[in-house]
């Protein structure tokens, strides 16, 4: 669980950081970049949070690691 | 003096020094703090600091830096600082009829990405036809240009309720109001962004945008 919540945090960490160079801006390219990449990274990185915790409430079946 | 666009960035900083610390310290989800800590920070403050931006992107879109920042929009750009009367876009960029520094969002409401969900839709293309695609030679406008992005100003203003032309026919000044004669192209203010002949004319030098 914590090697997919780590990965998690990285992707939204740096969706974050993209997204905080773009924001002073004020061009189109900004804008693109700030939700094709920002928005992406972090969609991508609560996907992988979502996952996490659902595998995690799922019982494992015995002796599957 | 602490700006949007201030607070939005700190919110941003916020969220992704929550974020490293998951990162870092992925153990501390083991206590029950941790979790919660965990779920807003890879969750609530992301998607909080991520609609607060787009937010803050949409209302830069309403600048006139942003419009003029395409290379195609240059023309158009200098068609504000024309020494002449008669260009209705420059009289009222030169004279602060429109804020100076949203004064394409003030008279294309429906344009960039401020607009509803089709102009943001326009807006988006246009941003792939400046880089990807082909840009057309002359820009023309989607639909003819309406009398209520003039009206939103001028309706009920004594000037143009009480103009001379506007009142020479008892039938004109209802026909603008209406949208049946349209203020730009009824042959009354016609000249709009003269592009084509902005070589001919002399610009005022005393704006910087």
């Amino acid at each position: 669980m914590e090697r997919g919540l780590r990965f998690s945090a990285i992707f939204i960490s740096a969706g974050l950081l993209v997204e905080l160079f773009t924001l002073f801006s004020a061009r189109p390219t900004a804008f693109i970049l700030f939700v094709g990449l920002g928005g992406l990274l972090i969609a991508a990185g609560i996907v992988l949070y979502l996952f996490t915790l659902l595998r995690d409430l799922v019982p494992r079946k015995e002796g599957t690691p | 003096m602490l700006t949007s666009a201030t607070l939005v960035g700190t919110l941003v900083v916020f969220a992704a020094a929550m974020a490293i610390v998951i990162a870092l310290r992925p153990s501390i989800t083991n206590s029950t703090g941790g979790k919660i800590f965990a779920f807003a920070a890879l969750l609530v403050v992301p998607v909080l600091a991520g609609t607060a931006g787009v937010s803050e992107h949409v209302e830069k879109s309403k600048e006139t830096e942003f419009c003029l920042s395409c290379h195609v929009m240059e023309q158009y750009g200098k068609s504000l600082h024309i020494d002449d009367r008669a260009h209705i876009p420059a009289v009222h960029f030169q004279n602060h009829l429109v804020p100076a520094d949203r004064a394409c969002f003030t008279c294309h409401t429906t344009y960039t990405l401020f607009g509803d969900y089709k102009a943001k839709i326009h807006g988006l293309r246009h941003v792939y036809v400046q880089y990807l695609g082909t840009i057309p030679a002359q820009i023309k406008l989607y639909e003819p240009y309406r009398n209520r992005e003039c009206l939103h100003c001028h309706l009920g203003a004594r000037s143009f309720e009480e103009g001379a032309t506007h009142n020479l026919e008892p039938a004109t000044l209802p026909a603008v109001k209406a949208g049946k004669v349209s203020c730009i192209s009824s042959g009354c203010h016609d000249t709009v962004h003269d592009v084509a002949n902005l070589n001919k004319q002399t610009l005022w030098p005393g704006a910087t945008k």
